[in-house]
């Protein structure tokens, strides 16, 4: 039988908030293990949480950016659970009253909602090792959002989009850094399969923590195909959380759902409730960037291709400068164009990811110069590089590099006549109506003139001396 | 003795700190083995402290608990000491810091005796779930001093210190005080910082002192309340022991109709009745007034305080500090066993009782229909307010009694906190000062209950009672007579 695959995810993002959420240990990938650790961080008896209202304005960040309904009351609850990792054996999270509730994304043209969005505390990382289990604390604390989708994705592609646009959305925002390979960013996936054609949804498994694109991708895959086996065979698919073994590529059941947890949620008696006023969420609302999203449906206006728009939206900094160019004037398809090949070439090799060392009027201003033939295709180019790789603006890089187009027309005449002569065929082809070999012949001149002229100052004489035969 | 005599002894240089810290040493090496009261006693610690207590006084600098010997529950963290709770899971555990009463006591320049015992977690009323000790009643060694901060208030009784800190979910201040013939201030929830207490019930835990007087009480307060950026459940509210009443008149003291009929001994009542005469007599408006929720405060305590106790106790499970059972390989055999031995009994229970009330399932049932049930004594309280300053009630049905005669049945001893946790549940102030004593010459507490953040009105009024109430102290058999100061 012909299997839909439905899927809902959880994705656990990392706040960028300077500290942690209940302490005021660094929040930062790395370090000396247990080195960003201190008492709270540990679980010692008599520590209390004090929170960092940052995590809260970031999640509500998050919210707006994806459209949420804003709860105006930062509500807490103890989830109970036994583990290591765990310092204080609860994690401080949000059952009854999550920050944020509603919104959504639109990804591949389909509109995926957003159950929720709740803050929580990251925990520890364990290492097991053959003389026992290592514990570093250095996570434990950092604050996290959950963002709860509703089950309204259908495939294991559209699941990877819909996190690269997650992921994107957040970083665009500030709120996360998004990086997967260090565990900023992690997916839980809710997978059932239902007949082709059919609405009601099949039993549930939860795959926990996904922390790649192609990990999404490959375990979505196994589980329905392993789903559709079961129903195939006449079986039931058991509701349970199941583990991804990455060098497998399988996923194992790890415990059904009669043995779930009882976390005993309760409203964390040592947080008071924290009140997000109208006038916070104007304050956040107002310093949010625009939308990946949104930045996606202008790009499209301006004429770009959906490939150039989803290369200029990879990096915000990128899109950043890309949207500065245009505002100073610059041709939308033309910057464009420059960004995909010269700009991107250098930031991509730049260790600086934060910034586009060159300022936005001075491509508006290359571009147009470009575009008015004072300046060539190579200038333009030589003109970028300098300015990016030298930090000089572009008045100083035109100077220093001569790079104003200066044709020596006699010069001209004389490579255009030569050229001509010494392709009779092709002179003839063009007479009897070929206007193809216009081009070779453009070429030919262009080489042989070492960007001594203009592309159009070429063409003339060459229509010139073609149809005169002179 | 009290704590401003004591400071014009030693502002005028009539006794040293480290004199006033050895006769304090002394008299527990002599009697704390018959009272049974500190877990650990600091000697070396202590008399450093009053060295340096010495200079800031020599130096003209002294703030109004310098020199001043004190001793801490021990479920205060406290760096330089062990902090056990009095259970087996924390044997041996000194904190990496302080608790923020303990910063500030030492930044008052006051010094630390040692620590004292209490029910293990602060689960109790008796001191008797302790694992290390039982401690005595100082008016008579075959009865409990109360609890759970029995050892604080034993230890003020017995003059093994000037003053000590306690704490108080349920009634754990003010019962041993009123047990143990001495004052004990349970202040509003969040005008003490609990940080650095190790959590019994997060909601309703409040640090407090336990002195000789109202007077002292107050002092010790003014040095350890205020905000606290570590506790965000401490309040901005200030306390001034300068600002406590000195006038009755015009006041409107309630005696609380639930808690004077025959919930409590005859003897008790008495007691507290005529307390209420003298207020009268002393000018102040004396009526009745009923909070009936208080009948039911007892279930709906035990749920809430449990409920958090068995969240706030998981984290004792062998990972990091305390008892670790050895040989299990793995890591839920490990801290289920660890636990099982690490524990006793009664906290068992109470981790038990709160985990059920906390079920999915049950949580409606239980857990939320108590935190309901405790918005409604919040509102009759508030009601009883705009009509009293104060209330007034017994804090005991009874009298301490001997530790043969403990009752075996929990929810019997539980009943016995009917006085008490109301006040918690409402987070307001509330203390116990002596204010008889029964045929077996045991004391009686009043407990007076003020408005929140009252604090310094119900001090007030426990300091003028206090100037008129005869006290009659403790004699120790067997103990040295204390050196007149």
């Amino acid at each position: 039988m012909k299997y839909t695959t439905v899927i809902g995810l959880e994705i656990h993002a990392e706040l960028l908030t300077k500290s942690k959420v209940f302490c005021g240990c660094k929040n930062s990938f790395g370090g000396r293990v247990n080195g960003n650790c201190c008492p709270v961080c540990a679980g010692m008896p008599g520590t209390l949480p004090a929170l960092n209202k940052k995590a809260v304005e970031l999640a509500v960040a998050a919210g707006l950016s994806f459209g949420c309904a804003v709860s105006r009351l930062t509500v807490w609850d103890r989830k109970n659970y036994f583990y290591p990792d765990l310092a204080k054996a609860y994690q401080i999270s949000q059952l009854y009253a999550p920050v944020c509730l509603g919104g959504g994304l639109e990804t591949g043209g389909r509109f995926i909602r957003l159950t929720r969005i709740h803050l929580e505390e990251d925990a520890g990382k364990l290492t097991h090792t053959r003389g026992g289990t290592l514990i570093d604390y250095n996570r434990a604390g950092v604050p996290l959002i959950e963002i709860v989708t509703e089950p309204d994705m259908r495939s294991a592609d559209e699941a990877v989009e819909f996190v690269e646009n997650v992921r994107r959305t957040l970083v665009y925002a500030g709120v996360s850094d998004g990086k997967m390979e260090q565990g900023s960013l992690r997916v839980d996936a809710n997978i059932s399969v239902m007949p082709s054609g059919t609405e009601k949804f099949g039993t549930r498994t939860e795959i926990k923590n996904l922390n790649s694109f192609k990990f999404i991708k490959k375990a979505v895959e196994f589980e329905a195909e392993r789903q559709a086996e079961v129903l195939d065979g006449g079986g039931a698919v058991a509701q349970e959380t199941r583990r991804y073994d990455e060098a497998s590529g399988e996923t194992f059941s790890m415990r059904s759902k009669e043995d779930a947890h009882d976390y005993r949620y309760f409203p964390d008696p040592d947080i008071p409730p924290v009140v997000i006023s109208d006038a916070d969420v104007e304050r956040i609302k107002n310093a949010l960037p625009e939308t990946p999203s949104a930045r996606l449906k202008k790009y499209a206006g301006y004429g770009l291709s959906v490939a150039d728009a989803g290369v200029i939206l990879e990096n915000k900094p990128v899109s950043d400068f890309y949207d500065a160019c245009v505002k100073a004037g610059a041709d939308p398809v033309a910057a464009a164009n420059l960004i995909r090949g010269e700009i991107l070439r250098r930031y991509n090799a730049s260790a600086d990811r934060e910034q586009i060392p060159v300022a936005p009027a001075d491509i508006a201003d290359a571009l147009k110069l470009a575009e008015k033939s004072e300046i060539d295709g190579g200038g333009l180019k030589t003109a970028v590089g300098c300015m990016y790789l030298e930090r000089k603006p572009l008045s100083a890089v035109l100077a220093e590099k001569n790079l104003f187009v200066k044709e020596d027309l006699s010069l001209v005449s004389e490579v255009v006549k030569r050229v001509v002569s010494e392709n009779p065929k092709a002179a003839a082809q063009y007479k009897e109506g070929d206007a193809k070999v216009l081009s070779f012949f453009i070429g030919q001149c262009a080489r042989a003139l070492r960007g001594g002229a203009l592309a159009q100052t070429v063409r003339a004489e060459l229509e010139r001396v073609l149809n005169d035969g002179d | 003795m009290n704590i401003s005599l004591l400071r014009k002894k030693l502002d005028g240089g009539e006794l040293s700190a480290t004199e006033l810290t050895r006769l304090f040493l002394d008299r527990i090496s002599l009697a704390d083995g018959i009272v049974d009261a500190y877990l650990h006693v600091d000697y070396d610690g202590a008399i450093k402290m009053a060295e340096t207590a010495q200079k800031l006084i020599d130096s003209g600098r002294s703030k109004p608990l310098t020199g001043i010997p004190i001793a801490l529950k021990d479920n205060l963290s406290t760096r330089n000491m062990p902090t056990t709770c009095a259970s087996k899971m924390l044997e041996g555990y000194v904190p990496p810091f302080d608790a923020t009463v303990v910063e500030r006591l030492r930044a008052e320049g006051a010094v630390f005796l040692g620590k004292l015992n209490l029910d293990e977690f602060a689960m109790g009323a008796s001191t008797k779930t302790s694992y290390y000790k039982k401690t005595k009643n100082p008016y008579d060694l075959a009865r409990v001093p109360g609890g759970s901060s029995g050892g604080s208030a034993a230890a003020v009784a017995a003059e093994l210190c000037v003053a000590a800190l306690g704490t108080d979910t349920g009634g754990s201040i003010r019962q041993p005080a009123a047990f143990c013939g001495v004052t004990g201030h349970r202040p509003t929830y969040g005008l003490v910082s609990r940080y650095g207490c190790v959590a019994f019930a997060s909601s309703l835990d409040q640090i407090g002192p336990i002195a000789g007087n109202a007077e002292d009480c107050a002092a010790v307060l003014e040095a350890i309340c205020g905000k606290d950026a570590r506790d965000p459940t401490s309040a901005a509210a200030a306390f001034s022991a300068a600002a406590l009443d000195t006038e009755l008149k015009g006041k409107r003291i309630g005696i609380i109709k639930e808690l004077t009929g025959a919930e409590v001994d005859k003897e008790v009542a008495a007691a507290v009745t005529a307390a209420a005469e003298w207020y009268e007599r002393a000018g102040a408006d004396v009526g009745e007034v009923s909070l009936p929720m208080l009948a039911h405060a007892v279930p709906i305590y035990y749920l809430i305080s449990s409920a958090e106790a068995s969240s706030n106790l998981a984290k004792f499970d062998g990972v990091r500090y305390g008892y670790r059972s050895d040989g299990v390989p793995n890591f839920y055999g490990m801290i289920s066993k660890s636990r099982a031995e690490g524990f006793g009994w009664e906290v068992k229970r109470r981790i038990m009782l709160g985990s059920y009330a906390l079920c999915s399932g049950y949580y409606d049932d239980y857990y939320k229909r108590a935190v309901r049930l405790c918005g409604v004594i919040r509102a009759q309280y508030k009601e009883a307010f705009a009509g009293y300053d104060m209330l007034l009630s017994p804090v005991a049905p009874t009298t301490a009694y001997p530790y043969d005669r403990l009752p075996d049945d929990p929810a019997q001893m539980y009943l016995a906190d009917i006085c008490t946790v109301s006040a918690a549940l409402a987070g307001l102030p509330a203390l116990s000062t002596p204010c008889g004593y029964d045929v077996n010459g045991m004391p009686i507490g009043l407990m007076i209950t003020g408005g929140r953040f009252r604090d310094a009105e119900i001090l007030g009024a426990a300091r003028l009672f206090e100037k008129e109430f005869r006290r009659m102290p403790p004699s120790i058999p067997n103990a040295p007579e204390f050196p007149k100061i």
